[in-house]
């Protein structure tokens, strides 16, 4: 009799354990984060095919691509600990399904700031390195201008007194690189995804501490340092958290 | 000692508890022989769906059907249009070019226009439906192919699914990349001055050829006008495809690799010689195109590239260095 219940004991609780042991779960106390990058020109949609939006130094014009890196993310706890991560993000705002990415296993808190590079880190920024798929691929940057990748590509076209003439804002070297500091307190929950929306004003690369004037300092920003120099000033603060 | 057991037996019933078992397979179960493709070195990821995954009987019969004109009912085949020795393109005279069948297991767009952008089975799919219109009643009557079928994808009736996807492994094994750049890339050769030097202007602002023409694909699978005509009246573009005002005038962009064995380029085969067509990036670009792209109409490039005889010269050896004879000459790739 005391086999019986012995055995009969064990027969219930090696399933139950057997459930328990496999069953997957974060690690205790961590949750993630999800973010969505969206865009605007100065609040206005971000649209192809016409000439809806205005630079500030005064050139009509309209975007055809937007392609870029976010890397080195780094989410600073209220204690003052930070989560890192070293993912390389490509980014197409005309592709939705780029931009959407999530952050795992982060410890659960108050979290007072994201960072994170505007392009690719130094380490992770060398030619050829990074052709896990054609779209990153397509961002290589030249060895014979100085290798690694682009951090963006920003094409379209502006009217420059009624004549129509394109302009291609690509940043890319080691030197370009910009480092963004959002403060933005949120939290992170056990076993919870917190959303987070990082919106990117595309007409603040045009503004903001410097103007950006497409003939005076280039319609076509590649391997010219001015170019890229105001830029990478001008990028600092083009996102926006919600 | 009975309760020794049981802590044994215990153990080893969690052990295999948690051992993660692969999901039960939709596929038939056949004996298939897994192969992997020598991808060449710095070259992108591979896109190989799931369920056609790489074996050597799959591939052996798309590469017997991509040379058999029992696939159309014209007596054509695949290889009526694609010459091997000319980089798998031809110049059969026809009012469009014929893209080449290389590299195509990295492209997300197909066809000039991109009317299809499903992937290479689902390419090969119109192909097999729509272009060739394949007769399957004649390819269920053939015994060897009912045979081969049997051994590739365990069926007994042949679709066009089956045929589409066995032609996509062999599209996925059309790989070149051992050109003379490879090469160099690789370190095993030097390029002479000149073809350093047109590499130079490929590569710069020069040329600024890479941004379409760019990664070691020699194409960013993507479409561009670049100025071939000022107006599009019935050929629209990728427009045909997509209906959007914005894509009038955009063609897909072909690699480079193999350029020099082509007898036709651009989409309508109107420039015979990489001569011609590096004429057209020098002077002849309509730079009042719709949907122009933004690169061909900046302001320091108003009037065309602007390079000299010399740098013409240069930039068409650095082309040259494309060629991939290894490719054109593998007898893997040839009519079994």
């Amino acid at each position: 009799m005391y086999l019986m219940k012995k055995l009969t004991l064990i027969l219930i609780a090696i399933p139950l354990l057997t459930l328990w042991g496999c069953k997957k779960e974060p690690k205790k106390g961590n949750g993630n984060a999800s973010f969505k990058t969206t865009y605007n020109i100065d609040g206005a949609a971000l649209m192809t095919d016409t000439f809806a939006y205005l630079s500030e130094a005064g050139y009509e014009y309209k975007i055809t691509r937007v392609e870029y890196f976010l890397s080195g993310f780094r989410l600073k706890h209220e204690d003052g600990n930070i989560y890192m991560s070293e993912k390389v993000l490509y980014i197409n705002a005309f592709k939705p399904e780029t931009n959407t990415f999530t952050f795992k296993d982060i410890p659960s808190g108050k979290y007072t700031e994201i960072a994170f590079y505007f392009g690719i880190d130094s380490a992770h920024n060398i030619s050829r390195s990074l052709d896990a798929n054609i779209d990153m691929a397509n961002m290589s940057w030249p060895d014979q201008m100085g290798g690694g990748y682009h951090f963006m590509k920003f094409e379209g076209v502006f009217k420059n007194n009624d004549k129509e003439e394109g302009f291609a804002m690509h940043l890319g070297n080691n030197k370009n690189l910009i480092d963004i500091h959002l403060n933005h307190s949120f939290e992170i929950n056990i076993d919870n995804t917190s959303s987070l929306t990082l919106s990117m004003n595309l007409n603040e690369w045009f503004k903001n501490p410097e103007v950006y004037d497409f003939v005076t300092d280039g319609s076509y920003s590649m391997n010219k340092p001015p170019a890229m120099q105001k830029l990478k000033k001008n990028g600092a603060d083009i996102f926006q958290v919600k | 000692m009975k309760k020794f057991f049981i802590v044994i037996l215990f153990g080893f019933y969690l052990i295999g508890a948690c051992r993660k078992d692969p999901p039960p397979s939709t596929e038939p179960k056949l004996k298939q022989t897994p192969i992997t493709l020598d991808i060449p070195r710095f070259f992108p990821e591979m896109i190989i769906p799931k369920d056609n995954k790489m074996t050597k009987e799959r591939l052996a019969l798309g590469r017997k059907l991509y040379y058999d004109p029992i696939l159309s009912n014209n007596g054509r085949s695949c290889s009526s249009c694609h010459f091997q020795a000319e980089g798998f393109t031809s110049d059969p005279g026809l009012p469009t070019t014929v893209l080449p069948h290389v590299n195509l297991g990295w492209s997300k767009n197909f066809l000039w226009k991109g009317r299809n952008d499903q992937g290479l089975e689902n390419v090969m799919l119109y192909e097999v439906e729509e272009f060739f219109q394949t007769d399957l009643k004649k390819i269920n009557s053939d015994a060897t192919y009912k045979k081969d079928f049997k051994d590739a994808f365990g069926v007994d009736e042949i679709t066009s699914k089956e045929i589409a996807y066995s032609l996509a492994q062999f599209f996925r094994s059309l790989i070149s990349g051992n050109s003379r750049y490879d090469q160099y890339l690789r370190n095993e050769i030097s390029l002479t001055q000149e073809e350093m030097d047109g590499m130079e202007i490929f590569f710069t602002e020069t040329g600024d050829c890479f941004h379409c023409h760019g990664s070691m694909l020699f194409t960013d699978n993507d479409f561009h006008n670049t100025g071939l005509d000022s107006v599009f009246n019935t050929d629209k573009g990728r427009y045909d495809v997509t209906g959007k005002t914005s894509d009038i005038g955009l063609y897909k962009t072909p690699t480079l690799r193999n350029a020099s064995l082509r007898k036709r380029f651009m989409h309508d085969g109107r420039f015979t010689s990489l001569e011609q067509v590096i004429e057209f990036y020098n002077s002849g670009v309509h730079m009042n195109s719709p949907n122009i792209d933004p690169l061909m109409i900046l302001p320091q490039k108003e009037n065309g590239l602007m390079l000299s005889q010399e740098q013409k010269d240069n930039l068409l050896a650095f082309l040259k260095t494309l060629t991939d004879v290894s490719f054109t000459t593998n007898p893997n790739f040839s009519k079994p």
